[in-house]
């Protein structure tokens, strides 16, 4: 009696979690492209392409929805998964508003956008249209023509 | 019996918190997308001085050779892997009683390599002044003209005549 009483508390508790951890979601819209050319040399024939790119302002969108509310805090974790990267491109990215809804902090400094899961930036409650710009740097005439892709991951922790 | 229950009950629990820890965790994503389209730019500093033949100090002699070097070149190019550019000059019209040579310097590698001085001996013909040109940008490059007199002509005052530098894909 008393071991299947321990059970049934487990079996709730873990449900209890499950359902509380599965509650928050992130929202992502928006993409980058950027086509270099002649017209982005430095100062034409005989110069180097200029280092640095920066997308809009608003060039990507974060909501955080369903939340427990504002005593419910959360983090975005950033990282990039490429499909066809080359060495010397540097890609970054920071916050450029806090949207509307919940407490939003951190991540407003450019920080290099790397292959492991990095901090960006924190919050609580719901929030929604959080702007996020993209950097790129590292671009030279060195770099042979192709088209180069990589896809970058918002993960919403609960914390 | 009891040992193996709680033992289960472990096992279970931590399969069953892992899954929780990841479903702590939601994630969307964005796409970043970089296009380096093919580049090939070339320009031509300064201004081509004039070339004036003049008589020669001994007489039975030839007019000596005029060198000319007030122009620089400069270049931009990119290629696509395994591919190279070439840099081509081309003087439309050869001018009369006189043979045109020019050089144009490079500084090797991938900024590619100087042919040396060559001759403009046929009209609206290219010729390959530098080559293995692959990514770089290069600056300033001399480009040095000489004129040779080939045989008395009546005097005259020639008609600037055009040269056609190109950069272009080395098939």
């Amino acid at each position: 009696m008393r071991k299947g009483f321990i059970i049934v508390i487990l079996i709730f508790g873990i449900f209890f979690l499950a359902d509380k951890a599965e509650a928050i979601d992130i929202t992502v819209v928006g993409s980058w492209s950027l086509s270099i050319t002649s017209a982005d040399l430095v100062a034409g024939a005989g110069s180097d392409l200029k280092s640095d790119y920066e997308s809009a302002t608003d060039a990507v969108s974060i909501s955080i929805s369903a939340t427990a509310g504002a005593s419910d805090s959360w983090r975005v974790d950033v990282k990039k998964v490429d499909t066809n990267w080359q060495g010397n491109l540097i890609l970054y990215i920071k916050r450029t508003s806090n949207g509307t809804g919940g407490s939003v902090s951190g991540g407003t400094a450019y920080q290099e956008v790397t292959d492991i899961n990095t901090f960006f930036f924190s919050g609580s409650d719901d929030a929604s249209g959080i702007k996020a710009q993209l950097k790129l740097s590292g671009v030279s005439i060195q770099v042979p023509i192709d088209t180069y892709t990589t896809t970058v991951y918002y993960t919403i922790v609960d914390i | 019996m009891k040992k193996l229950i709680s033992i289960l009950l472990v096992i279970v629990l931590t399969f069953v918190l892992s899954e929780v820890a990841l479903a702590a965790r939601g994630s969307a994503n964005s796409s970043v997308t970089i296009t380096f389209s093919e580049i090939a730019v070339l320009g031509v500093s300064g201004t081509t001085g004039t070339i004036t033949i003049v008589a020669p100090g001994n007489a039975g002699d030839l007019p000596a050779d005029v060198q000319e070097n007030n122009t620089t070149m400069s270049w931009t190019s990119n290629t696509a892997s395994g591919l190279t550019r070439k840099i081509t000059g081309s003087l439309n019209v050869l001018f009369s009683g006189i043979n045109l040579y020019a050089t144009v310097a490079a500084p090797g590698g991938a900024g590619g390599t100087s042919a040396g001085e060559l001759h403009f001996a046929e009209a609206a013909t290219t010729y390959e002044f530098v080559a293995g040109i692959g990514n770089c940008n290069v600056s300033a490059q001399a480009i040095t003209f000489r004129a040779s007199v080939t045989g008395m002509v009546t005097p005259y005052t020639e008609t600037a005549q055009t040269i056609t530098w190109t950069l272009t894909e080395a098939t």
